[in-house]
């Protein structure tokens, strides 16, 4: 179970929200696999993928506009995301019939989203602190 | 969420940036590599994960509690975590059964006693219980260590280095070994290494760690070998043919044939290609150009061929056989690409990478 403890929150309640709607699909596309309902494996991993995609979109969109200084190398990062999305959509493909890949799917997600997402958006975390503070 | 979480660690000697802010995280059970060159930083890394070190940036955070700041630090002993290194550091002048048993003060005698002879068990070492470090060969040392950093059940437990004071066929044994009760344990291990196959063989998600202490790459082992982001990670995993070129139609030439590529069109890139992506051919008419074999150097599972191309004056390949290969026996050979082990990278990134 994927949970956002405190030191996962960026506070920045648009990208938190995001966050948070990612973890709950996270953890449904894994309570389905334990319960061995895998019928909607691959639909639910692609509903991920699709609000994932719109998740990197609104966060370059919300850095560009703060001014972030690295937000180009944050968007290279996200395009590497995108390549590493299609190996957990391939994964997804195969859960119903092959637990190999059922294991894989569970891991992957949760590294995909707990390191390579939301550990990786921390290093704007003080930048937003300090541009809405300076706003309010 | 519990395991390790780091955040934003950076950390310097002096004029010195051994860490540039790494950031990782390690769900409970999981067991994440740390690959790097010596002098990378991942012993510093280790070390400030153990409490070792106070954090000058960032933040570390294990199951959920918060143990290093800038502004405050929990003592190693209060952390909760298992240590393992690679000269074992047994205490020579203990039996094993009280090398395993010195880490479990707080219980009582009887209740630590059948910990330790458990954790004895799992490693298969109870027979040498009574012994001394000494008396044991590496392998068996390295056997009770692992069992004296698992018997106070830690929250975490770092690996340095772990197998490399082991000989080959010993570490493949022990490695594996180590493997199967960390996982039966359910730890959470971060392991440090230099050796790329042990970090493949070891871990669920590999981290490589970059000359300037940067991270440069996470993944599954198979993401690190196959689909390398940087010219960096390439080279982790030993020699590389390397070609220059420039991206014309979405391919670069290269003597042995073209790659395909993402990268724009007109950009200068380099071609890296693994010692077993060039494949030697020795069938009349077979595609690519001729090679002239320079070596042949038996490995045991594979040989290591230097091949020259042009007629003997242009540049070495160096090729991975995984056959019989008899260079005494061979005639008209020639090479092509296998595309699955062939990287393109372009000229800035390969720049930026060196300067790391």
């Amino acid at each position: 179970m994927v949970e956002l403890t405190e030191t996962f929150v960026l506070e920045c309640d648009e990208l938190d929200k995001d966050h948070t709607r990612l973890v709950e699909m996270v953890n449904d596309i894994t309570a389905d696999i334990d319960k061995g309902e895998t019928g909607n494996c691959n639909a639910k991993v692609l509903d991920f993928i699709n609000f994932a995609k719109g998740h990197f979109s609104r966060e370059e969109q919300l850095l560009r506009k703060a001014g972030y200084p690295d937000v180009l190398k944050h968007h290279q990062h996200h395009q590497v995301l995108i390549t590493k999305m299609e190996h957990i959509q391939e994964f997804a493909a195969s859960a119903a019939t092959n637990e190999l890949a059922r294991d894989s799917l569970k891991r992957e997600l949760v590294y995909f989203l707990m390191d390579d997402v939301i550990t990786t958006d921390l290093d704007f975390k003080a930048y937003i602190a300090e541009r809405q503070a300076s706003e309010s | 969420m519990r395991g390790l979480h780091i955040v934003g660690l950076s950390h310097a000697y002096g004029d010195n940036q051994v860490l540039n802010n790494v950031a990782l995280m390690i769900p409970a059970g999981e067991l994440v590599c740390l690959l790097g060159p010596s002098g990378c930083g991942k012993s510093t890394l280790l070390r400030l994960a153990a409490g070792l070190e106070e954090v000058q940036q960032g933040t570390i955070v294990i199951d959920d509690v918060t143990v290093a700041t800038p502004e405050m630090h929990v003592n190693p002993e209060q952390r909760h975590i298992g240590l393992m290194f690679q000269d074992y550091a047994l205490f020579p002048h203990l039996s094993i059964l009280d090398n395993v048993t010195f880490g479990l003060s707080g219980m009582a005698d009887g209740a630590a006693r059948i910990r330790a002879m458990d954790l004895l068990d799992q490693v298969d070492m109870t027979s040498h219980a009574d012994k001394y470090p000494h008396m044991l060969s590496g392998g068996q040392q390295q056997r009770v260590a692992l069992a004296r950093a698992l018997a106070p059940e830690p929250k975490l437990l770092l690996l340095d280095e772990p197998f490399s004071g082991l000989d080959t066929n010993m570490r493949q044994t022990i490695r594996e070994e180590t493997l199967g009760v960390l996982k039966h344990n359910g730890v959470t291990t971060l392991m440090v290494t230099h050796d790329p196959e042990e970090a493949m063989f070891m871990a669920d998600r590999i981290k490589i760690i970059g000359a300037n202490g940067r991270i440069l790459q996470a993944g599954r082992p198979h993401d690190i070998y196959y689909h390398p982001n940087h010219e960096f990670v390439a080279k982790m995993f030993g020699m590389m043919n390397s070609f220059e070129g420039v991206v014309v139609g979405g391919q670069v030439k290269t003597p042995l044939g073209p790659i395909a590529t993402d990268i724009e069109d007109g950009l200068a890139v380099q071609a890296l290609i693994r010692p077993e992506g060039v494949i030697l051919d020795t069938d009349a008419g077979a595609p690519g150009p001729q090679v002239e074999v320079m070596s042949s150097h038996l490995l045991g599972h594979d040989n290591i061929v230097r091949a020259r191309l042009g007629n003997g004056e242009g540049q070495d390949l160096y090729v991975r056989v995984h056959h019989t290969f008899e260079v005494e026996l061979k005639k008209n050979i020639s090479a092509r690409i296998d595309p699955e082990y062939a990287f393109v990278y372009a000229i800035d990134n390969v720049l930026d990478t060196r300067e790391l």
